[in-house]
């Protein structure tokens, strides 16, 4: 398999099989778009990722290499949080600034599957947890006044707590 | 650069400021390596954190739960080691140094700090709980509006209302009304019509525009902090759809006892049931409900059909003029009734004002059943031929003449009509030309009971069977066999049927594969016949000769509770007919040795207290 180079934000190469990275969208497309040649020694510059992210993304796109293209987006079908695989999960304990940047990593170079399962493990890191255990989660400072947090809770209602 | 640090250590003993902190932290964070950044960061942190960290260390810690810990306790017991005012000497040089490492140096005098003997396991631990808040991140106010919301799509509503609380902007987000349009989606809210106009009422009311609110519309394009905060109607919608499950699964009336005693649920109480007392010691029918316009039309044995409010429980006309007992009826969406008589005629009327606007002559015996589509009314009669009328005229536009025994019921979509009957034939007609497309023979006992989607047909027989068959072709596609009796009452919904039967059970199929999914039974059972049936994605709602209706969970087929049980079931007492809307449930109830009066029950499940609209 050929591969091609891809340079970090912080000019680091990284060589990678062409099929790899062609998980993202936006790499494939600039190969296209561009003509690139597999010879070429010119190196894709992805300006928007660093490159411990950049390793991460690399990694999950090798593993991932023979998965099936992900389905398209049905809105009346369930988007469900819980199917993760054990080895996304495993790959995916990481601190909440690096999810954070694999998931801007994810947007930019157009990786689907990589977008949804990080989006799924922020979500996951929400369900099930009352307002204040989300606030400690994420380190959010509650702006509410306590008249609108009685308002908000009321309007939040689930019917069976009424 | 090096004033602002400056400014900021002494900050650390006296009075520290937040905005100063972090505006360093971006000044610095664009020429230095992020971790050690967020180390230095750190090391000169706010007092207040400093403060409360070793108050946790003091605590003599078993503190697995570091982030909990940088609350805003105030108790301090800190006889141990306060540090709160130590300042130790030459700390200023001691961080220069560090600062003007390379990014490799930094890295190993950090290991050098941290995994040596240098620092103990609690200075470690320490450590620790200023570093986690650091590399915490708000992804929801610090991601691009689209990946946030990408994010809250995968939260399931009760999570999104959790989430809305935490503050003021992911409440903005967490009120996306495209987001809460996809929940409303999945939750199959917008698969039904009568759902959708109930559901987008208050909206309706005040402007009569497109009962579905565009998407277009959603709040998700301009919301900012700064803008007005804009609710979501989806979301109020799928709040209110959930509100009214609940109060069908627990909602109790003040003057019932059934649905008043058990459970220790919080107590939800309903509007008072309404009685609506009429048609003397004489039998129901057939009943109509329209819950656009909140009307209720009964027909009965004692040759009148009333019309009465849902919303008040008031008799507002009493059609007379049928010389025999009405047997069947239909209600138009703009309140035309038509009703069929042992008399031989079907009459049309206009509900609101009493007024019978024709009388239909042709038949040449009993109008069993009808079916409206339109203008258009089919009408099938124990005279074995079936007719097809103009109600705006009064003319009969199509006979159809080929069964050889009274017809029992019909299906119409306004160019196809499907009739059961006594010969125990079903027949298929093209209305415009009056020949019978198809004549669809197997059953070995008269049919009873018809549904019709313009594809399948389903047919529901006294030898006990439930027939599938092809319109088109004409050919059977599945037998169901289950039941014990006569199956007297079906609704098909897409490929799910629900069959009701004389021999006491209800039966979930799917037409497709012809497999019984449910058998609504078990020690809840009903006692005799099933009378009558209802459902939509979530319900079924059947009744019974034994004088109760029940509700069960259509996808796990259990049984939810009696929503009517008359004092006198057993006895005597019996449920006729049920018709039910979103919100509302219309019973007609009597019995024929005199133990229950005649009367309808009206019990409303809707949680909202303010009146919408007045048709009435």
């Amino acid at each position: 398999m050929p591969n091609i180079k891809l340079k970090s934000s912080d000019n680091e190469i990284f060589e990678v099989d062409v099929e790899i990275a062609k998980a993202s969208v936006t790499i494939k497309t600039m190969l296209e778009d561009l003509g690139m040649d597999e010879d070429d020694d010119e190196a894709v510059p992805l300006p928007n990722v660093n490159s411990t992210i950049l390793k991460k993304v690399i990694q999950w796109a090798t593993y991932h290499k023979d998965d099936p293209p992900p389905p398209e987006d049905d809105e009346n079908k369930e988007k469900r949080a819980d199917d993760i695989s054990s080895w996304d999960a495993d790959f995916l304990k990481v601190d909440q600034g690096t999810l954070f940047e694999l998931i801007l990593a994810a947007n930019y170079l157009d990786i689907k599957g990589l977008l949804d399962v990080t989006c799924k493990t922020v979500a996951n890191m929400v369900k099930g947890k009352t307002p204040e255990e989300i606030r400690k989660t994420f380190n959010i400072k509650n702006d509410f006044t306590p008249a609108e947090e009685e308002q908000v809770r009321k309007e939040n209602e689930w019917c069976e707590e009424k | 650069m090096e004033a602002k640090r400056h400014s900021s250590e002494e900050q650390l003993c006296d009075n520290d400021d937040e905005e100063l902190c972090s505006e360093k932290r971006e000044a610095e964070s664009s020429e230095d390596e992020a971790v050690c950044d967020s180390l230095i960061n750190c090391a000169i942190s706010k007092k207040r954190k400093l403060e409360l960290n070793k108050n946790a260390l003091c605590k003599n810690d078993s503190n697995t739960k570091r982030v909990s810990l940088i609350s805003e306790e105030n108790s301090c017991d800190n006889s141990a080691f306060n540090c709160a005012n130590v300042k130790p000497s030459r700390l200023q040089e001691w961080l220069q140094m560090f600062h003007n490492w390379s990014n490799c140096e930094r890295l190993a005098a950090l290991d050098a700090l941290v995994s040596s003997e240098i620092c103990d396991i609690q200075q470690i631990r320490y450590l620790l709980s200023l570093i986690e808040p650091q590399l915490q991140r708000d992804f929801i106010s610090l991601l691009p509006k689209e990946l946030s919301l990408y994010v809250l799509a995968f939260l399931e509503p009760k999570d999104l209302l959790k989430a809305a609380q935490t503050c003021r902007y992911w409440r903005i987000l967490c009120e996306d009304n495209l987001l809460w349009r996809e929940k409303c989606l999945e939750e199959g809210l917008l698969d039904d019509n009568e759902t959708i106009v109930d559901l987008f009422r208050k909206r309706l009311s005040r402007t009569p525009v497109s009962p579905l609110p565009s998407p277009s519309a959603s709040t998700s394009s301009t919301a900012s902090v700064n803008s007005p905060f804009v609710r979501s109607e989806y979301k109020l919608a799928y709040l209110r759809q959930k509100s009214i499950e609940y109060n069908w699964r627990y909602g109790r009336f003040p003057n019932d006892s059934e649905t008043s005693s058990t459970s220790s649920r919080k107590c939800r109480y309903m509007k008072e049931i309404l009685h609506l007392k009429g048609h003397d010691d004489h039998v129901i029918t057939c009943l109509q409900f329209n819950p656009n316009s909140n009307l209720i039309v009964s027909g009965s044995d004692d040759n009148t059909l009333k019309v009465w409010s849902s919303k008040t429980g008031r008799c507002l006309r009493t059609l007379t003029g049928h010389t025999g007992g009405v047997w069947s009826s239909q209600l138009s969406p703009n309140n035309i009734v038509i009703s069929g008589s042992t008399d031989r005629t079907l009459k049309v009327w206009n509900a609101l004002t009493g007024e019978c606007i024709h009388t239909l002559y042709g038949h040449t015996s009993t109008v069993r059943c009808m079916a409206l589509h339109g203008s258009k009314v089919v009408s099938g009669s124990r005279d074995a031929t079936l007719r097809v009328w103009d109600i705006n005229t009064g003319e009969c536009c199509h006979v159809l003449v080929g069964h050889v025994a009274a017809v029992r019921c019909v299906q119409f979509n306004g160019k196809i009509v499907v009739s059961g009957a006594y010969d125990y034939l079903v027949k298929v007609w093209d209305v415009n030309s009056e020949t019978c497309l198809h004549t669809l023979e197997g059953h070995t006992n008269r049919v009873y009971s018809l549904q019709f989607d313009g594809e399948n047909i389903v047919s529901g027989s006294l030898d006990t069977s439930i027939r599938v068959w092809s319109a088109t072709t004409g050919v059977l596609k599945h037998t169901l066999i289950g039941h014990q009796s006569l199956t007297s009452g079906m609704q098909l919904r897409g490929s799910i049927l629900v069959s009701g039967n004389a021999d006491s059970t209800v039966k979930v199929w799917d037409i497709n594969n012809g497999q019984c999914l449910q058998t609504l039974a078990g020690p809840n059972k009903h006692q005799s016949a099933v009378t009558c049936l209802q459902f939509n994605s979530r319900f079924v709602i059947t009744s019974s000769d034994d004088g109760t209706v029940k509700l069960w969970d259509l996808r796990t087929g259990e049984f939810i509770r009696n929503l009517v049980s008359l004092s006198s079931g057993g006895s005597g007492g019996v449920v006729w007919r049920i018709r039910a809307s979103n919100t509302k449930l219309v019973c007609a109830v009597g019995s024929r040795n005199g133990t229950e009066e005649t009367k309808l029950l009206v019990l409303d499940f809707d949680p909202d207290d303010d009146d919408f609209m007045d048709n009435v």
